[in-house]
């Protein structure tokens, strides 16, 4: 079992990665943009979470920045979540420092299996 | 000097304005087959057989729509130029994986194997992004036209006398030499559009358009009943 952040300023997006994250028997922890997700990060530690990449208030790079800069929850993976499936989103992702890239919409079976591969050490099954 | 900034303009307002449109759409479909999926896999309870096979006809008719968003945007850029391609060295086993892992379920729905055969370290210089949409949609058209058997996709490297490149192959319904190369007009559907199957008939005409722009051909081998074989061939070795 473990606690995932979801991060996503959609309503229908945190129901949806909330059931199968519960469905799997983790515990879902919710933010509605980047501010939210650096405050719970910081206070809650979780042990994975899922960034939606463009959100108000504070997107999901800004988030990432400032979850990684912290000693509390720095370390911990880090996953971007995005409908936007657009050229070059991959690769900035991925040099801004997220574990791992998955875009909407998502085959919630496929995607859990790969979620959950970054969870627990070394065992990664996700996307580089 | 002002038309090219004013090009550049309205290149990067129009490439904005797509990026959006690409979100939009993409936010509820999310939805749509994120919801209708859980209900599929049985997840709030269980389903009878009527409610299940209404529920594959949405996700059937989101999976079409998902692939034609793309298609439909990717085909708005390539027209209008803005489309960037950088290219860059793919490894091509991570790229085929990764599309073969998000239409394993439509081959395990559908009773198919479908099998990944990629020599250990083989690299392509390509765009990845263009690379893994043409394998979707070939390898997508691969597994809608098949029945019974599956899809397998392979690598072979270029050795100096023939190209790199990457077959798909499968034991579907083929296609009659009239229609392999009207297939890649757009919205030519050729015989599947009499006998239903999927396809918007935008796939293998965005894909070809890829292929060309990171400079790679597609080209087809098909024998009614037996098969195709559609092969993304390498221009540069």
């Amino acid at each position: 079992m473990a606690q995932v952040l979801v991060v996503d300023d959609t309503d229908h997006a945190l129901d949806l990665l909330g059931y199968l994250l519960r469905d799997r028997g983790h515990v879902a922890l919710f933010a509605r943009n980047g501010e939210e997700a650096v405050t719970a990060a910081l206070k809650l530690r979780p042990d994975l979470i899922l960034m939606d990449l463009h959100m108000p208030l504070m997107d999901g790079y800004e988030a990432l920045a400032a979850i990684r800069g912290s000693d509390r929850a720095g370390a911990c993976p880090i996953l971007a979540l995005t409908a936007f499936g657009e050229v070059g989103e991959r690769e900035k992702a991925h040099a801004a420092g997220f574990d791992g890239f998955f875009s909407k919409p998502i085959t919630p079976e496929t995607f859990m299996d790969q979620l959950e591969g970054f969870l627990g050490g070394d065992d990664r099954r996700g996307a580089p | 000097m002002k038309a090219v900034i004013a090009d550049d303009l309205r290149n990067e307002r129009l490439d904005r304005l797509l990026a959006g449109a690409g979100h939009q759409l993409r936010t509820p479909l999310n939805s749509v087959l994120g919801f209708t999926e859980i209900l599929l896999m049985g997840l709030p309870g269980p389903l009878n057989e009527e409610q299940r096979r209404q529920l594959h006809n949405v996700r059937s008719g989101a999976r079409l729509l998902e692939t034609t968003i793309d298609n439909v945007l990717d085909l708005v850029r390539i027209e209008s130029g803005t489309l960037n391609v950088r290219l860059e060295l793919v490894d091509v086993g991570s790229v085929v994986n990764e599309v073969c892992s998000n239409i394993q379920p439509i081959a395990k729905e559908k009773g198919l194997s479908l099998e990944v055969e990629i020599p250990a370290g083989m690299t392509w210089c390509t765009n990845r992004r263009a690379f893994s949409r043409i394998l979707v949609n070939l390898a997508g058209n691969a597994l809608s036209f098949t029945d019974a058997g599956g899809v397998q996709v392979r690598g072979v490297l270029g050795d100096g006398v023939s190209s790199a490149r990457v077959d798909i192959v499968d034991t579907g319904i083929g296609l009659p030499e009239a229609e392999r190369e009207l297939l890649f007009e757009p919205f030519e559907r050729g015989s599947a559009r009499r006998d239903g199957r999927g396809g918007t008939g935008l796939g293998l005409h965005v894909s070809r358009r890829l292929a060309d722009l990171v400079g790679a051909d597609i080209a087809v081998e098909s024998t009614p009943g037996r098969g195709s074989i559609f092969s993304l061939i390498s221009r540069r070795d």
